[in-house]
């Protein structure tokens, strides 16, 4: 009994050794299957690639209009004074927003159709130090200082003032 | 049976294994990738919203904080100006006071400066604030503005005390400093001998209006000093009552009472030359100011006085002194007596 269910067994795989006609449908499905993998594999990974930079782009202007939201400048004081050359401005500001590091990028001076931009000022402390991070933390106060700038006298000029990171603080004065 | 079959057959054949397998990890993949994809995108959206959020209740507690500056007053010293005020939070929420803005407002010397501060008020909270700073040129005939900065960066202008209608009325239609009770006119006899005198009838004396001829007799009048910028003022011995009687029209007939220091018992204290002591009046304090010398305390001693002339009499108060640091004088000349 045990020795007939042997000789069926040893027949049988001698059959599948010796017998060479399905061979090439095996390489060819091991093949096929094998592409289909790596190919599935490398769409995978491009689409992880893919997705992982928009993750990281979004994360990035996320982070970045976060930061902006928690900006804030309030200006205490503007003043214009030409009576010693050359006419200078000084813009007070106090950070009393939530975030470090607030940076001003450029200052707009408009006034009618009369606008000015400029990134070429200094940021100081109040009692006239230069910044040396030329930022403003929580709660620090500064001004920024325009030289050479001529306004009219008495005029109504808006100013913005655009921080690095893009937000955008409005105020008035009279020159 | 035929399940079997079928699974047979599946295995048997192995065409379209491939194809199902790529399906299957294409699937997989995307579906792995967009769940990744979809649960960044509500994280950071959730970040987002946080911050918006956070934003939303900085501003929302800027506008809530409310601080108001009443009674302002300036004074000047020198360069140094001093500003008063009081500060309450009426709003909502603790504030910090963290700056005072001061400007100049002379055409001649548009100046300012500011002082730096920190004052914590919780809702409710007053705090009677006095902040010197320096503005070179400033003078005491000079106005003044001022603001304060809250760490929140809302401003607070400082609001001068208020001169209402009645104040207006009390000293002269608002010119002067200095308002006279006209209720409080009183008149008293002066009794005794160098150097102890008395007001009699003490304290209550008589009503202003209406005195006798030829008696030795004391004014008390009530003074108010309302000074729009609340400075002090000190009355010197030059100040007098002087009453004026047109008996002659060519030529003035007066009578005159000087500025005396009385006790709490009507005793009169500044006999003596040079015994006088500046008589105080602080900004918005009704006071009693006496007069009852002939003679100016700084230059003799004191005399009894009296009208020798009868009839109506226009009487001028003529005071001297100083307010603040500068030197004051004003002339209140609206009493009428009528001596008998």
């Amino acid at each position: 009994m045990y020795i007939g269910r042997t000789q069926m067994l040893v027949r049988r795989i001698s059959r599948v050794i010796l017998n060479k006609r399905a061979e090439s449908y095996v390489i060819s499905a091991v093949i096929l299957a094998g592409v289909a993998i790596a190919m599935g594999f490398a769409v995978l990974a491009w689409a992880q690639s893919r997705s992982s930079d928009y993750g990281s782009q979004l994360s990035e202007t996320m982070n970045a209009e976060t930061a902006k939201l928690k900006e804030r400048l309030a200006v205490e004081y503007i003043v214009y004074d030409e009576s010693t050359p050359p006419p200078k401005i000084w813009i007070y500001l106090l950070n009393w927003g939530t975030i470090d590091d607030v940076g001003v990028q450029t200052v707009h001076i408009r006034k009618d159709t009369w606008h000015l931009t400029t990134s070429t000022f200094t940021l100081s402390f109040f009692n006239g130090t230069l910044i040396p991070d030329e930022d403003l933390d929580i709660g620090e106060e500064g001004y920024i200082l325009i030289s050479s700038i001529d306004l009219d006298d008495g005029g109504y000029y808006y100013v913005r003032v655009v921080t690095v990171r893009g937000a955008v603080f409005d105020s008035t004065f009279v020159a | 049976m035929t399940r079997l079959s079928w699974l047979r057959r599946f295995f048997r054949d192995s065409k379209g294994i491939s194809t199902a397998i790529g399906t299957v990890l294409l699937v997989l993949a995307m579906f792995v990738i967009s769940s990744n994809v979809f649960l960044f995108t509500i994280s950071q959206n959730t970040l987002y919203t946080q911050a918006v959020t956070e934003s939303h209740q900085t501003d929302a507690d800027r506008f809530n904080e409310k601080i108001v500056a009443l009674n302002g007053n300036h004074t000047v010293a020198g360069n140094q100006v001093t500003v008063e005020a009081d500060l309450t939070n009426a709003g909502s929420v603790a504030a910090q006071v963290i700056k005072l803005w001061v400007f100049d407002t002379y055409p001649t010397n548009q100046r300012y400066n500011y002082a730096s501060l920190d004052l914590n008020l919780n809702p409710g909270d007053v705090f009677r604030n006095v902040v010197t700073v320096t503005i070179p040129g400033a003078q005491t005939s000079h106005s003044f503005v001022s603001y304060f900065v809250t760490a929140r960066g809302n401003t607070v202008p400082v609001t001068a005390a208020e001169v209402n209608g009645t104040i207006v009325a009390q000293v002269a239609l608002g010119i002067g400093k200095v308002g006279m009770d006209f209720d409080a006119f009183l008149y008293y006899n002066v009794s005794g001998t160098w150097p102890n005198y008395n007001l009699t009838v003490w304290p209550n004396g008589a009503e202003g209006f209406n005195v006798r001829k030829n008696r030795d007799i004391a004014f008390r009048v009530t003074l108010t000093n309302f000074d729009s910028n609340k400075r002090t003022i000190q009355l010197n011995s030059h100040s007098v009552l002087w009453m004026i009687f047109p008996t002659i029209a060519t030529q003035v007939r007066c009578a005159w009472w000087y500025i005396v220091n009385v006790n709490g018992s009507g005793k009169i204290l500044s006999t003596a030359k040079g015994s006088f002591s500046d008589v105080s009046l602080p900004y918005g304090s009704p006071a009693y100011v006496y007069f009852a010398s002939s003679e100016d305390l700084s230059m003799n001693n004191f005399g009894l006085s009296s009208s020798g002339y009868d009839g109506p009499s226009a009487v001028n108060l003529m005071l001297f002194g100083k307010i603040g640091g500068s030197t004051f004088g004003q002339n209140i000349p609206f009493v009428s007596v009528y001596v008998t």
